[in-house]
């Protein structure tokens, strides 16, 4: 045996070693999140933020370590499955946390469930998650796409509009927030005039569906965008004067602080509703935002305050089992148990349908000494989503 | 378009290496291994359908992920909405792939070059586009609930058996596609590729081959797509994004095209090293553009070509 | 309404112009599908947006962002494009795949994943009044930025000795070098000037549309639209193919607007089918 088979042998020996004594103590949590693409950004929040709750624990607990497995879905639902299936039975995680996108969500939704895998939904809003489809094993601290825009319909009527235009993307996602939004604004007494859906993710330029907006006479258009998306809308809606003509409102996405920055000034004026916005004034938000800033040098997004919360949870819920995962049923049902009080103020997991039950943000984006900021107007408390068709 | 030189035996010796090594790793694996090999061999057989189609008939098509999402859609709604056997569900999609796919060939293969591409290009971003606000085909959340066939008493939904399940269509296919292009209309379409006027002017219908090529490779993609619907159990609009025809084109470039066994060898290295690298580093995609910017410039015949070169290099030196 | 969706269309299809134009021409001249071009553009939105950023003056973004872009071509030209003309179309399509990747993860290596926007310059920023319909004036610049492109190059190209030669090249590569042109040179400036105007593009639309990673992918397949709707290799080409793009895409948005994600591949499908070499072209 010569000297170079040697040195090899020891090499390839020790790494099987370590490996197997790693995976026996580790604690490990899979991220399921886009980290490639447009999307990334999003990932890139919500991660963050998990770390920072873990941070807290210095990663231990019960001396387990806690070990983040970071898998790239690429923002697609058969990648993103693929990957679940390698961390669910190749890196053998505890728990499974993440997914942004709905479709997502929806695709890795039977195998989780299937294997019996603790899946905390840190974003993706699709009614059905916690509705038709919801699962004991999984668990949603973000929000369903009805709980946020439902509690804008008779808010606005009440704030004196009485007609508004729908605006969003023609995805699943933009479906349901626009029709949850009608649906309480028209039982308050409101009157939709008319709604448009525009190419998902390819359209640019909004400049043909401002026309029939401003002519349309509403006291406000109700819109839901993200990303790119919601940059070019609101900068291109000042551009064309909506604002003088019209309220511009929405899901609070649309101005997020991801986004503002970009939008500046063109986002004054915008009132919207959220789970979360960073001028809520608690000392758990201040402490949260204060570390964020520290740590990555910009303020955090609901994005980011989702990822604090899941990992929040799951530091909870692994401390009352003392670490031990042994039993996923277990784990789950701790999962759903815990409660907290987040940045965003009281977090509970409503027993009905494992989604979260929490406060919603009416802000208005005013203008500051540092640029515009969300000004909060009303706080809607313990907001729940129906859950029809779930039984647990 | 240049197919490679094909050289029939050794086309047949590596298809054969690789479907062992398909039968190894397969009875050595874990239930990850099994299923990136279900994937892969899914993925193989979208690439053989796209290699048939540039390499023999000379189209290359930024469309055909459209034939994945109507094999993967059709067997969806068959199975979902009308309870059909998914066996039975596979072949039915086999069929209505070969019948769109003729009919859509017929209309477009009287255009050339990047003309085809485009419009290949344009009838996929409609189908897309439909499927992602579809209602009837779930939108943008796709549908889900898709089981595998059970055969001969045995549950395919076992992961074990689908990948020999899948093993052997590929063998079937890759034997049809071989059989396909050694017989006249192989030699029709060689022909064509070669100078069309020639053909035409000998009284042969370029039309009609052409678009019967196009539909052949459209049944096989169709096939690929309700196998890929059945191996995730659900179907979503994305895979008949037109950057999935343009990922099948980078795998057989890879592989080399015109040469079958190489754009199987296309699929899996492309499959494995982006699978690897995504798990590696965020900035993958760089490493994967250089990678086939190397192949481009080093690689003249992808890795059939290297193949080649490393066999006449074998038999000089013997 | 209607004057505004007229001039929203004739902005959209200036763009669409700046983008095809260096792409139709490098493609009648060298065969080449550079599917990279797009990539192009989001650079010269990403540089725009860092001299922006710097400086805090839109114009020298405006001035230096196409002049990278242009250099940029340059180099890719020297180290790349060079060695794969007339080589198997396929091997030009992974290569410049190849590139879009690079471009991709580059831009989010050098200027992370978040989403960007240039403030529209002061000069431009109040909207004016057309015939009772306020527009934004900086649509308005775009318009008369695409214009005058348009003007130079049809000048160059139909009115100068250089312009003669692009043409005889593009017309019959062989038989132009056989007379003693140098088109390797022309080669060379022409795909560096189609990179530039496609850095123009970018910076010129920022303010409006932003500055994202991503933005290439949906650019090429539009420009690829115009280029073979127009017919390859053609100045006219381009020109039509980008009015008429601009106004399908737009009108149909405006009347049709559950079918906007079909109409222009319905409308390129259509063009191809009965008229398989685009609408006007060189080759």
């Amino acid at each position: 045996m010569n000297i170079k088979f040697k040195v090899w042998f020891i090499i390839i020996i020790s790494i099987l070693l370590s490996s197997t004594l790693s995976k026996a103590e580790n604690l490990k949590i899979g991220m399921l999140l886009p980290y490639s693409g447009a999307v990334a950004i999003i990932g890139e929040e919500i991660t963050n933020a998990l770390e920072l709750a873990f941070e807290e624990v210095n990663y231990e607990i019960s001396g387990r370590k806690l070990e983040i497995i970071r898998a790239d879905t690429e923002y697609k639902p058969n990648i993103a499955l693929k990957k679940a299936r390698e961390l669910i039975f190749s890196k053998k995680v505890d728990i499974l946390a993440g997914t942004v996108s709905s479709s997502v969500a929806l695709a890795v939704r039977d195998l989780v469930v299937s294997t019996k895998t603790p899946f905390i939904v840190a974003n993706a809003g699709a009614n059905q998650i916690t509705r038709k489809k919801c699962s004991k094993y999984i668990i949603r601290v973000s929000f369903s796409n009805y709980q946020i825009n439902a509690p804008m319909g008779p808010w606005l009527a009440n704030y004196g509009i009485k007609t508004a235009f729908l605006l969003s993307a023609n995805y699943a996602a933009g479906k349901e927030q626009m029709s949850a939004f009608k649906s309480t604004f028209e039982a308050s007494g409101g009157k939709i005039v008319g709604e448009e859906y525009t190419p998902h993710r390819k359209t640019k330029d909004f400049g043909p569906y401002l026309g029939r907006i401003k002519s349309s006479g509403a006291d406000a258009v109700y819109v839901f965008y993200a990303g790119g998306e919601a940059i070019n809308f609101i900068k291109q809606a000042h551009s064309f004067g909506l604002a003088d003509v019209m309220k511009i409102t929405g899901a609070g996405w649309t101005t997020s602080p991801l986004f503002i920055p970009a939008q500046k000034k063109a986002a004054l004026g915008f009132i919207g509703i959220l789970n979360y916005v960073p001028s809520i004034e608690t000392k758990e938000n201040l402490e949260f935002q204060r570390a964020y800033k520290e740590k990555f040098g910009r303020i955090a997004s609901e994005f980011a305050v989702q990822g604090y919360d899941t990992g929040k949870m799951i530091v909870e819920a692994l401390k009352s089992l003392s670490g031990d995962t042994s039993n996923k049923e277990l784990l789950a049902e701790e999962l759903s148990k815990v409660s907290i009080i987040g940045p965003r103020g009281p977090l509970t997991i409503d027993p009905k349908t494992n989604n979260v039950i929490q406060n919603m943000y009416i802000f208005e984006v005013v203008n500051s000494a540092n640029g515009p900021v969300l000004k909060i107007l009303d706080k809607i408390e313990a907001v729940k989503d129906p859950g029809t068709g779930c039984s647990l | 378009m240049n197919a490679v030189q094909y050289d029939k035996k050794l086309r047949l010796q590596l298809f054969i290496i690789l479907c062992c090594s398909a039968i190894f790793v397969n009875i050595f694996g874990d239930y990850f291994t099994r299923f990136l090999l279900s994937e892969i061999i899914i993925l193989s057989l979208f690439a053989m359908s796209l290699d048939f189609l540039a390499g023999r008939g000379g189209m290359i098509s930024l469309g055909h992920a459209m034939f994945l999402g109507i094999g993967a859609y059709s067997t969806a709604i068959l199975f979902i909405n009308f309870n059909i056997d998914p066996f039975l569900c596979s072949l039915l999609a086999v069929v209505i792939g070969l019948i769109i796919g003729y009919l859509i060939g017929f209309i477009i293969v009287k255009t050339d070059g990047i003309f085809f591409i485009m419009i290949t290009l344009a009838l996929g971003e409609m189908f897309h586009s439909w499927a992602y606000t579809n209602d009837f085909l779930g939108g943008s959340d796709g549908i889900s609930g898709i089981l595998r066939p059970k055969l001969l008493g045995m549950d395919l939904n076992e992961p074990l058996f689908f990948s020999y399940y899948l093993l052997i269509l590929l063998i079937l296919v890759y034997a049809f596609l071989a059989a396909v292009t050694d017989s006249p209309l192989g030699r029709n379409l060689d022909a064509i590729r070669q100078n069309s006027g020639r053909v035409l002017s000998l009284g042969g219908s370029v039309k009609l081959y052409k678009s019967a090529s196009f539909g052949i490779s459209a049944a096989i993609a169709s096939l690929a797509g309700s196998l890929y619907a059945q191996l995730n159990g659900f179907v979503s609009p994305e895979i008949s994004h037109w950057t999935v025809s343009g990922e099948g084109l980078i795998m057989i470039i890879v592989g080399g095209i015109g040469s079958l066994s190489g754009a199987i060898l296309g699929a899996v290295v492309v499959h494995i090293i982006q699978h690897e690298f995504s798990k590696l580093v965020d900035w993958w995609m760089l490493l994967m553009g250089g990678g086939f910017i190397l192949v481009v410039l080093f690689l003249k015949e992808g890795l059939w070509g290297l193949i080649l070169k490393f066999k006449n290099y074998i038999i000089e030196n013997k | 309404m209607f004057i505004t969706e007229i001039l929203n269309a004739l902005q959209f299809s200036m763009t669409l112009f700046l983008l095809s134009v260096g792409l139709t021409i490098v493609f009648g001249l060298m065969k080449i599908v550079n599917l990279a071009h797009g990539t192009l553009y989001m650079l010269g939105a990403y540089i725009g947006l860092s001299i922006w950023t710097f400086s805090d003056s839109f114009w020298l973004a405006f001035v230096f962002a196409p002049i990278a872009t242009a250099i940029l071509g340059a180099l890719l030209y020297k180290v790349l494009f060079k060695f794969i003309q007339r080589v198997d179309p396929m091997r030009q399509v992974l290569l410049t795949f190849g590139l879009i990747y690079i471009g991709l993860d580059s831009v989010r290596l050098i200027w992370g994943s978040m989403s960007h926007s240039i403030t529209t310059p002061e000069l431009f920023s109040n909207p004016i009044n057309i015939f009772g319909e306020t527009y934004p004036t900086y649509r308005l610049f775009v318009i008369l930025v695409g214009i005058t492109v348009l003007l130079i190059l049809y000048f160059v190209l139909e009115k100068t000795k250089m312009g003669a030669m692009v043409r005889a090249s593009v017309d019959d590569h062989e038989t132009s070098q056989m007379l003693g042109i140098n088109t390797e040179k022309i080669l060379f400036y022409t795909f560096s000037l189609g990179c530039g105007l496609a850095g123009l593009a970018g910076v010129t639309v920022a303010p409006i549309v932003g500055v994202e990673a991503g933005m290439d992918m949906e650019v090429l397949v539009l420009t690829l639209i115009v280029v073979v709707v127009g017919g390859p290799g053609s100045l006219k080409g381009a020109l039509i193919g980008s009015l008429l793009i601009g106004f399908v895409d737009t009108f149909g948005k405006v009347f049709f607007p559950e079918l906007a994600l079909i109409t222009i591949y319905a409308a390129m499908a259509l063009i191809l089918i009965f008229k398989p070499g685009g609408m006007y072209s060189r080759l």
